[in-house]
């Protein structure tokens, strides 16, 4: 049986404080969350209501000029930079005024992830835990979105569809484990729609995707789609051949390359297609295919509660897709957060990490506080459910 | 005062001590040689956002010959220490790149050198063919 | 099943056929019926399948009904080469309507004792993992053997199932052993490159690692036993073939672990 409250409080409060430091990607965030004590949590599984109070919630994103990705050097440069201004105000701002009494644990993000960015801020992490002497949690990425969602949503046993620029996957949970039911075979969505926004020259802030979603709104001409190639394998499904295909075409419209009888009518030259319906198109191609493998993992597992997390999990379309096949399902429910807890940030990672403390986990030497660029969904035991 | 100090090693053959000589001008400053933005982004644009804060100054410090609070001395000469560690690391990684290019481009040379004498030798010869595969 | 789907399938096929709702996959509805299409009724008990595709209406009804009409069509096509294939098990195709996503099969299968329910894998396993069974009992031993062969002979006749799941094999009992038989072959197709035979097996694996996680190592074990037999008993070639596509199997099974990069 699971018990949330193995681990007294310190200074014998009712209460519990983490603070979680994230940065595994282009976003730096800090986040300040308390537990309160609750008595049901000593007798069985209430991981998903945790009674969570988000007492401070910080992030700045490193940004490049529109058209350039962002390198893990200068990304690790910008985290360095910011993590000692952002730890401070979160501190603040949680009315924190001396972590060596206030706080209970100290949570990071172990991977997956970029390298270079990882090490700053588990850098800033062994320091501030040294210097306060506070206990370290080492967090997996991808269980501090779902955990996160699972308190916001209250969402208990969903199936979750995880979407970010670097992770496309079917999750549900079994057995202590998050296990991975479907995901792409090449690139991560997120990934697919900034390099078309690349492309397009357009910026790729504020989260994956965001500006293609405003662009795909003003198409006019929503009756027709341009047809891309629809590449579901199994609950698997594989993007870059549309990337290639689409970034094809979008070349050719900028070119005016008249040739192309998709984009431009060979007898007026008249043009066809606008980059609106260029975006429109692909969203919905991509879309269908996630709430395809989506519904399949659904039907498999049996459940009928999907929770969609990830910085593309802001996209409203994306979201209404999987409300609408969630409504002719009987009794689905879809669920979803806001960009305040869909993009990268630190309360997730404190939210998971004080799961796992509660339970007991912590770092007990610094040699284990390594991050890594790799690290599954499923090689996390999740201790703190049933 | 101590300054901090670093030790690389690589197996029995090479160690290398890095020091901060307070003296010096690069264990003075925040920005680093070796720690700003990359060629690539201040070439597309990019505007710098990121840099790391300045030192910070005494209270009742003189203009004239400024004191730094302790953690502001510690800033800066980390930064001076991680630009002498970078610039040494950067110089090993070339040497490593080169030996390894120097190792392919005589490997390159050895196989044109056999051809030729296969060449020379006939090479047509069943016996000479299993001579070069040995 | 909402009732508004049901109400949809018997207002197309008219009252003339009773249908029995059995199952709600993601992709399509099934349904059993006592009615053949186009044959007069031969005895009162006999049973088909119809299996409907509904129209989606999350997706972009351009996207769907090229999709309907896709997988519908080639699902039929499929089972009609399959069926001709000696060895391989799949049900008969009795009719097919392209347009409206609906395709007529014969039923197989059964109920498993203990309320189990349906006689697929799936099923099946769990009841052998159940209290007082033994997971890794003979039976489950040659069951698996027995699915390993019917996708070897499908990938031998280059062909993929492109969704193999434990649901989606269903096991017909005669003579007290377990014949396995594919279904759902929507995403199918034929093929003859590495790649997606590879890739159709590592889904496999996939699936009975996600859904038979405490047994998943000795299952895929026992998979792959199968599996390579029928390429083995193909002589030199046979062992070639199978050189490759395991080759590629774990190289895409790589590629996935290489996959979680980035957060």
């Amino acid at each position: 049986m699971v018990n949330l409250n193995t681990i007294a409080p310190k200074n014998g409060r009712s209460y519990y404080i983490a603070l979680g430091l994230e940065g595994s990607a282009n976003k730096l965030g800090v986040g300040v969350i308390k537990h309160p004590i609750l008595k049901e949590q000593e007798i069985g599984d209430h991981s998903h209501d945790c009674h969570a109070e988000i007492l401070s919630n910080i992030r700045d994103t490193y940004t490049t000029p529109p058209g350039e990705g962002f390198l893990p050097r200068d990304t690790a440069r910008h985290h360095r930079n910011w993590c000692v201004r952002l730890i401070k105000r979160a501190l603040k701002e949680a009315k924190i005024n001396d972590p060596r009494l206030d706080l209970d644990v100290i949570c990071f993000t172990k991977g997956p992830g970029m390298g270079a960015p990882l090490h700053s801020v588990v850098i800033a992490a062994r320091t501030c835990s040294l210097l306060w002497d506070i206990p370290l949690v080492r967090v997996n990425h991808c269980v501090g979105h779902i955990e996160m969602g699972r308190e916001i949503t209250k969402a208990v046993n969903p199936v979750v569809l995880y979407v970010s620029g670097g992770n496309t996957q079917v999750i549900a949970y079994s057995e202590n484990r998050y296990r991975i039911f479907g995901e792409t075979l090449d690139i991560a969505i997120g990934n697919c729609l900034d390099r078309f926004a690349r492309t397009l020259k357009i910026p790729n802030a504020p989260s994956p995707g965001y500006n293609i979603e405003q662009l795909a709104n003003k198409c006019k001409n929503k009756d027709q789609l341009v047809e891309l190639p629809y590449t579901v394998k199994g609950m698997d499904l594989s993007m870059s051949g549309i990337l290639a295909y689409i970034d094809s075409l979008a070349k050719d419209l900028f070119k005016g390359n008249k040739k192309n009888k998709i984009l431009f009518d060979t007898k007026t030259g008249e043009q066809k297609v606008t980059v609106e319906d260029l975006c429109y198109s692909l969203q919905e191609n991509l879309f269908a295919m996630l709430v395809e493998i989506t519904e399949r993992a659904m039907a498999h597992v049996n459940t009928s509660q999907v929770l969609i997390v990830g910085g593309v999990g802001c996209n409203v379309r994306l979201q209404e897709m999987m409300a609408q096949m969630c409504k002719d399902r009987a009794n689905g429910q879809v669920h979803a957060t806001d960009e305040r807890f869909c993009i990268d940030n630190g309360v997730m990672i404190a939210q998971a990490g004080l799961l796992q403390y509660r339970m007991g986990d912590v770092v007990k030497d610094l040699k284990e506080t390594i991050v890594t660029q790799k690290f599954r969904t499923d090689e996390v035991y999740v201790s703190w459910r049933e | 005062m101590t300054t901090p100090s670093a030790i690389y090693k690589h197996g029995d053959e090479l160690e290398k001590h890095f020091q901060v000589d307070i003296n010096n001008a690069r264990y003075k400053t925040t920005n680093g040689s070796t720690t700003g933005p990359s060629e690539h982004v201040l070439n597309a644009g990019q505007i710098d956002r990121d840099r790391p804060s300045d030192p910070k100054l005494l209270d009742n410090t003189e203009s004239s010959s400024p004191s730094y609070t302790p953690l502001s001395l510690l800033r800066m000469q980390l930064t001076g220490l991680q630009d002498d560690i970078n610039i040494f690391l950067t110089e090993r990684m070339e040497v490593a790149k080169m030996k390894k290019s120097k190792l392919a481009s005589d490997a390159e040379e050895k196989r044109i050198e056999e051809e030729i004498k296969v060449l020379l030798d006939g090479g047509d010869d069943d016996n000479s063919e299993t001579e070069n595969e040995q | 099943m909402s009732q508004e789907l049901v109400d949809q399938v018997s207002k197309y096929l008219t009252p003339a056929i009773p249908i029995e709702p059995i199952s709600q996959g993601a992709e399509a509805v099934v349904f059993t019926t006592t009615i053949h299409p186009y044959l007069p009724t031969i005895n009162e008990k006999q049973k088909f399948i119809i299996k409907y595709r509904p129209a989606k209406r999350y997706r972009h009804p351009i996207i769907d009904r090229s999709l309907t009409k896709h997988r519908t069509l080639s699902e039929s096509r499929l089972l009609a080469k399959l069926y001709q294939i000696p060895g391989i098990h799949v049900p008969k195709l009795i009719a097919c309507d392209p347009y409206n996503g609906c395709i007529w099969l014969e039923f197989l299968g059964e109920d498993l004792p203990d309320a189990f329910g349906f006689s697929n894998l799936k099923n099946f396993l769990w009841m052998h993992a159940s209290e007082n069974q033994n997971p890794y009992g003979d039976i489950v031993r040659e069951t698996l053997f027995k699915v390993g062969e019917q996708i070897g002979l499908l990938h031998w006749n280059d062909y993929c199932h492109g969704d193999l799941t434990s649901s989606n094999i269903v096991l017909v009992k005669k003579d007290e052993k377990w014949e396995p038989y594919l279904i759902d072959f929507g995403l199918g197709s034929t093929s003859n490159l590495v790649e997606d035979k590879g890739v159709d097996l590592y889904v496999l694996e996939r699936a009975i690692l996600s859904t038979h996680s405490s047994y998943a190592e000795k299952y895929n074990e026992w998979l792959i036993e199968g599996f390579s037999e029928v390429y083995k008993s193909n002589g030199k070639q046979g062992a070639k073939k199978l050189n490759e596509v395991m080759k590629r199997f774990g190289e895409v099974r790589l590629r996935g672990r290489k996959r979680s990069m980035l957060g």
